[in-house]
């Protein structure tokens, strides 16, 4: 990536009126992933200085800052106590320590990756997200409409709930080849997949179908026919397909 | 360019970076050369730094974003490294020696993060530093023996 300019605002005012002023502006979180990309952006604003590094636990919610590094998720006491650790289950297997010292949570869910492995459990979770501009969205809405020129501040997670992370991987450290996380709650069981490829996706149809006959077979047979797997150089379509339901039945099991 | 100070091993440099330089390539600009440059994609592990004692892929990190932080490479504790660097040699897996540096600075992490190091805690540790000459049993062996752990 280029970058003709780069400034780190003092406030969020100013890094929201830089944002707003400059059309080929970016916000620049950790910066890892997005250095990567092939583009050339005229200027790059930083918000590493703004205080948006925190997690508190407060009213039975977390709220996690966009810029918190996925290691401190790793670590964190409520991120490892709270929802049996799936938060800092999702991030464990994500690179290196190193990186995950330098990658946030807020530039990964607004990288909107395919790959990513904290989005079906953020999806699963159904959190909300906190904006400068356009204020609270809930994540599945975020991830299905573009929602450009924002600041995201905060993700607001509810904990009266439980939830499972599975991915599979070709070794420790590499990216999924499919992931998928079960979060079940007082109105029933939200089911998420990512890395199908593609941006992590609610289906909606096998949660309903878990939730209402608690058929985890027919759930399984359902999810595959619900969503989208493609084949890229990761892996086939049929072998997501095959692995995705293995995933579901694990999680299944650990949710119950 | 953009002009910045930079503290490395506790000695500022005032220098002029480009907007969006690496803070890999700054290092190195500046003579760093211990810092090697593998992957350039914050997977190898070869280019790890402490920032604020943290290890980091410096191959990945915005040079301006360092502002006010302390940078330690592998030459700002040259003592540990040559002790840690001793029971490397002592299980032969030197070999090419690029990635030493890398996994000597995420050793010294490691060994001021953790409490306990067990084989799990130490791989789960180390998992983003690679090595192309060896398996990796080698530097398991000498980090425990290094760590005192049997």
């Amino acid at each position: 990536m280029l970058i003709d300019n780069y400034i780190l605002p003092k406030s969020l005012s100013e890094a929201y009126e830089l944002l707003k002023k400059n059309e080929k502006s970016i916000i620049i979180a950790g910066g890892a992933y997005l250095r990567l990309q092939k583009r050339e952006v005229a200027l790059g604003i930083d918000i590493e200085n703004l205080g948006l590094d925190y997690i508190i636990e407060e009213n039975n919610q977390l709220k996690i800052g966009s810029m918190t590094k996925l290691r401190e998720l790793e670590i964190n006491k409520y991120t490892i106590n709270e929802l049996d650790g799936v938060l800092s289950n999702m991030v464990k297997q994500i690179g290196g320590i190193q990186l995950r010292n330098i990658v946030t949570i807020g530039g990964g869910i607004c990288g909107k990756y395919s790959f990513s492995d904290i989005l079906p459990t953020l999806a699963a979770l159904n959190v909300d997200l906190k904006f400068y501009n356009h204020g609270v969205i809930n994540i599945n809405d975020y991830l299905e409409n573009d929602l450009k020129r924002d600041i995201l501040l905060e993700i607001i997670i509810d904990l009266d709930q439980k939830c499972v992370v599975k991915f599979f991987k070709n070794t420790y450290k590499e990216y999924s080849l499919i992931n998928l996380a079960l979060a079940k709650n007082s109105k029933g069981f939200n089911i998420a997949v990512g890395a199908r490829p593609g941006r992590a996706k609610v289906a909606k149809l096998s949660s309903k179908i878990l939730t209402n006959e608690n058929d985890i077979d027919n759930a399984c047979e359902m999810i595959t026919d619900e969503l989208v797997f493609k084949t890229d150089f990761r892996a086939s379509d049929n072998y997501r397909k095959a692995l995705v339901k293995t995933l579901l039945k694990e999680a299944y099991k650990g949710c119950e | 360019m953009i002009p910045i100070v930079l503290n490395v091993n506790d000695v500022d440099y005032e220098i002029m970076i480009k907007p969006g330089e690496m803070l890999l390539e700054t290092l190195r600009k500046i003579g760093f050369t211990s810092v090697k440059k593998g992957c350039d994609t914050g997977s190898c592990g070869v280019c790890s730094i402490l920032l604020n004692g943290k290890v980091i892929p410096s191959c990945s990190y915005f040079t301006s974003k360092v502002q006010e932080k302390k940078v330690i490479t592998i030459d700002g504790v040259e003592q540990k490294a040559r002790e840690i660097g001793k029971f490397l040699l002592a299980e032969g897996v030197d070999q090419c020696g690029f990635c030493s540096p890398g996994l000597i600075m995420s050793i010294i992490a490691m060994e001021n993060e953790l409490k306990e190091f067990s084989e799990y805690n130490i791989k789960h540790y180390l998992v983003g530093n690679l090595c192309r000459c060896t398996g990796y049993e080698g530097q398991i062996r000498a980090i425990k023996k290094y760590l005192e752990v049997s």
